[in-house]
């Protein structure tokens, strides 16, 4: 290693973030490197010693780092810096990690971008809490390459069978994460032994010293085939109408045919447009800009996607979040969340459970998140948006409140619907118009001497929806009023068989039904549905393609229902002999604005059914 | 990808981020080759346009060679100049023979640029500083916000992670963006060399010296070199141990005087 340089080729920088308990030598460490590597500038090191001289006292390699003269005070590092040296292999870039509990959200800052962490532990401490709390934010940033340095070896008299029983502490704790150990290097920083340069004390580690092992590790790029084009803005300095952004996955080109999320518009490329740039097939993560074959409005946080291989668009999903912030974070609040170019209101509505730093251990049951702590949480936006749960540019988001970043996220793999289906092909003739005969529903409705009409009942397994609809039959025929109900067993054993109950096919189901309805209506008759329907966003499509839809929520706590239970499928979903089974272990998004509401555990059948009959009545269904 | 293109990437990101976000924005222009290159990139980030003005905080103390830099390329380039002087100061007669480097670069620069900001109303200021250059740098954010008072407050910023910046922003203040953020000396010369972007005289060898950074006249000294060409710049800064700003006084005129000069509000 030299610092100065005999490899500045145009390779990207390594970077490196070092984590580890507060004292750990985190800052000595990269004082230690800089200096054995003879990359600190003359001026630097003079300040140092002077300092040193000053204070009568050792050399402090920490000081290297310490650019403001509050960290000096304090002696803790307050904030990220970027320290960048090389060896003959290749350069690197460190982000010093802070020790400090409050400045967690700068460790957070600095390894969002490094390629490996550097994990000290002290070897007569061996591993403590923040040991373990910075190994579980590696894990959700999504670091996967961990070099473990034992430092202070000096301090425990080089002792090999300390060394090898840390070994296996750090072992338990980074494979109980799923972070994969690159290498584990016993070292003193402050003696700078086994560092950049061997020591005879620690002879009987036979393998590499700490800068041979970080210049062994090979970088692993992330190599998503998938295309992500997130539109960052839109340009219109001439006769061309640019949409601005930056590749964030995969490869676009011209000619290919990309539909925009959440929008679901689609086109061709026609050009590609860069500046004072010969390149035609745009590099992965370059920001460039296109132009597009159709003229279609499109705007700030669409994501361009190839046709085969869309994200999933949904308003509500599951994630798992840090919280930075020293106000806490409770159920209920609202936050603005940002993913990709996308910006949206957001609120939390569940906080699932919260892991403990100290344990690793997940508590269910709490309302709030503190500062620094880690959650799965389940939030709802104002409106739909795109995300994937794989490609890392639109899986991760940040929180945003009061003018600040509060947190991060990570979206969690099946927790929301996939309605994929809906906008891929979904039609898949084209040219096809719907055709509407002489005898429109207004004459049919004369006939019938009531209009059609749609009357969704949606709610919990065992809310009652069934029996309400039963009843209200026999009441509208008695009134000689047309009307048929949708059962959704019934449907399941015919139209819907091919489904099963999974998020996806739970959508289907729904939108199957939703059109029989509106068929039905269509024909004069009132059509009613008694489906769980579990998602707003669902239920919001069939009233947008509906004339009459009538919404109504019939509500009972999950509690009675569970102990009505007349089915005897709570007690098989709670065994887990059901998976996904609403209000257990897949979400009900109650309706915030249903037409009607009737709550049956504190409403008798026959009440119920007067306030749907009302509200039909109000509405001029009948007269 | 190469280093430079990822680079020039993200900084694009960066300025377009800022555009969408400021209505009336500023870059800042001192004809150094930090700010040479912005402007370069932000031709890039909006094929060939300058969407916003350019603001040059002029000391009245530079070296003739970087007037005729401006000018020239404020033609060429075809931008919408925007000059900015402190005339309370210099009719106060704060100078650099009757007044310490800390004061003249506290009135000069950024009470000039306080009033600027103030006389034109900007939300949004681009600014070239990179990381590397110094140590209180080191600590910025690529949007940072200035309060009413153009204050920085480096113990209280929000996180940036993820490619996410902090767009959203109390009433009155302004924001400083940093798309060179993470750039270093040597990137933005390779970057000068491959787009072949024009550079102010005074960074190539005359007689045995050249400048490597470019401030005012009074408080900047050259360094011995002998490299005539970016290429030699290049080679040049791979073998040395000085620090990038080691010739400029207002740097070590007091212990600690640029991180107060920028908490201040310095740039």
């Amino acid at each position: 290693m030299n610092g100065g340089g005999t490899k500045l080729s145009g390779d990207e920088k390594t970077k490196v973030v070092i984590v580890g308990h507060v004292d750990h030598g985190k800052s000595t460490l990269i004082g230690r490197l800089l200096y054995d590597s003879g990359s600190l500038p003359p001026e630097k090191l003079a300040k140092i010693q002077a300092k040193a001289r000053a204070q009568a006292k050792e050399v402090e390699f920490a000081y290297v780092l310490d650019a403001l003269e509050e960290e000096q005070e304090q002696n803790v590092t307050i904030d990220i810096t970027q320290v960048f040296f090389q060896t003959p292999k290749r350069e690197y870039v460190i982000i010093d990690a802070p020790g400090h509990k409050e400045f967690i959200k700068n460790m957070v800052c600095g390894a969002a971008a490094a390629d490996i962490a550097v994990l000290l532990v002290d070897a007569e401490e061996g591993v403590q809490e923040q040991t373990r709390r910075h190994s579980q934010l590696l894990q959700l940033l999504g670091i996967k390459n961990v070099l473990v340095v034992i430092n202070k070896m000096d301090l425990v008299g080089y002792d090999q069978n300390r060394f090898a029983a840390l070994s296996q502490d750090v072992r338990n704790l980074l494979e109980r994460l799923d972070i994969n150990i690159h290498d584990i290097i016993p070292a003193s920083a402050k003696t700078g032994e086994n560092v950049v340069q061997r020591s005879p004390h620690l002879s009987w580690h036979l393998t590499n010293t700490f800068i041979q092992s970080l210049d062994s590790f090979e970088k692993q790029h992330n190599t998503s085939n998938i295309l992500r084009f997130p539109i960052q803005d839109v340009y219109r300095f001439d006769s061309r109408r640019i949409l601005a952004g930056k590749v964030e996955s995969g490869i676009l080109r011209v000619g290919d045919r990309i539909t925009f999320s959440p929008s679901n518009k689609s086109t061709t490329i026609k050009t590609i447009e860069l500046w004072n740039d010969t390149n035609t097939e745009p590099f992965r993560h370059q920001s460039i800009g296109v132009t597009l074959e159709d003229p279609l409005f499109i705007e700030r946080g669409e994501v361009a996607s190839h046709q085969d291989s869309l994200p999933f668009i949904s308003n509500k999903f599951g994630a798992t979040v840090f919280w930075m912030s020293k106000n806490v974070l409770q159920k209920g609040q609202s936050l603005t969340l940002k993913l990709a170019t996308q910006d949206v209101p957001c609120t939390v509505t569940e906080i699932n459970n919260v892991i403990d730093s100290q344990t690793l251990e997940k508590y269910q049951g709490r309302e709030i998140i503190n500062q620094n702590d880690v959650a799965e949480i389940t939030l709802r936006c104002d409106r739909p948006i795109a995300f994937d749960a794989n490609v890392l540019a639109t899986s991760r988001f940040v929180l945003e409140h009061d003018f600040a970043i509060c947190g991060g996220g990570i979206i969690k793999e099946n927790t929301y619907p996939d309605r994929r289906d809906f906008f891929q092909n979904r039609v898949k003739s084209t040219n096809i118009f719907w055709q509407h005969g002489e005898i429109t529903k207004e004459h049919r409705e004369t006939l019938n001497n009531h209009k059609g009409a749609t009357i969704w009942l949606t709610g919990l397994s065992g809310a009652g929806k069934s029996t309400i609809a039963k009843e209200l039959e026999k009441k509208l025929h008695g009134m000689q009023i047309r009307s048929y109900i949708l059962d959704g067993d019934n449907i399941r054993h015919t139209l819907n068989a091919d489904l099963g109950f999974s998020a996806q096919d739970r959508v289907e189901n729904i939108r199957r039904v939703g059109h029989v309805a509106r068929l039905l209506s269509d024909a004069g008759l009132i059509a009613i549905s008694a489906f769980i329907s579990p998602y707003e966003q669902d239920r919001a499509k069939i009233r947008h393609g509906s004339d009459q839809f009538i919404e109504v929520h019939v509500d009972c706590p999950l509690q009675v229902c569970q102990e009505r239970d007349t089915k005897g499928l709570y007690k098989k979903a709670i065994a887990g002999e059901i998976s996904n089974f609403t209000g257990i272990s897949a979400p009900y998004e109650k309706p915030r604005n249903p037409d009607v509401y009737v709550n049956t555990s504190t409403m008798t059948v026959e009440e119920c059914v007067n306030s749907v009959m009302n509200y039909l009545q109000l509405k001029g269904i009948f007269l | 990808m190469d280093h430079l293109t990822q680079l020039e990437s993200e900084s694009i990101y960066i300025i377009r981020e800022a555009y969408k976000k400021f209505d009336n924005m500023a870059i800042l222009w001192s004809m150094g080759k930090d700010s040479t290159c912005l402007l370069w990139l932000v031709r890039k980030a909006f094929f060939g346009k300058i969407p916003f003005k350019v603001l040059h905080v002029d000391t009245t103390f530079k070296f003739p060679e970087m007037y005729e830099f401006r000018s020239t390329y404020a033609k060429e380039w075809d931008f919408n100049l925007l000059l900015h002087t402190n005339q309370d100061a210099i009719a106060k007669g704060i100078n650099y023979t009757n007044n310490d480097p800390f004061t003249c670069c506290h009135e000069l620069k950024t009470v000039a640029l306080q009033q600027a900001v103030e006389k034109h109303k900007f939300n949004g200021l681009i600014v070239g500083i990179r990381r590397d250059e110094e140590g209180s740098r080191a600590k910025e954010r690529y949007f940072s916000p200035r309060n009413e008072e153009s204050k920085w407050d480096y113990k209280d910023q929000p996180p940036e992670f993820w490619g996410q910046f902090n767009t959203s922003f109390k009433p009155g203040t302004h924001v400083r963006v940093h798309p060179l953020l993470h750039w270093t000396e040597v990137d933005i010369w390779r970057y000068i060399e491959r787009e072949n972007i024009p550079s102010c005289s005074l960074y190539f060898s005359q007689n045995g010296k050249r400048y490597r950074s470019l401030g005012c006249m009074p408080i900047t000294t050259p360094i011995n070199s002998n490299a005539t060409t970016v290429k030699q710049i290049i080679e040049e800064l791979k073998a040395t141990k000085e620090t990038e700003r080691s010739g400029r006084k207002q740097d070590t005129a007091k212990e600690y005087a640029m991180q107060k000069l920028r908490k201040e509000g310095y740039m």
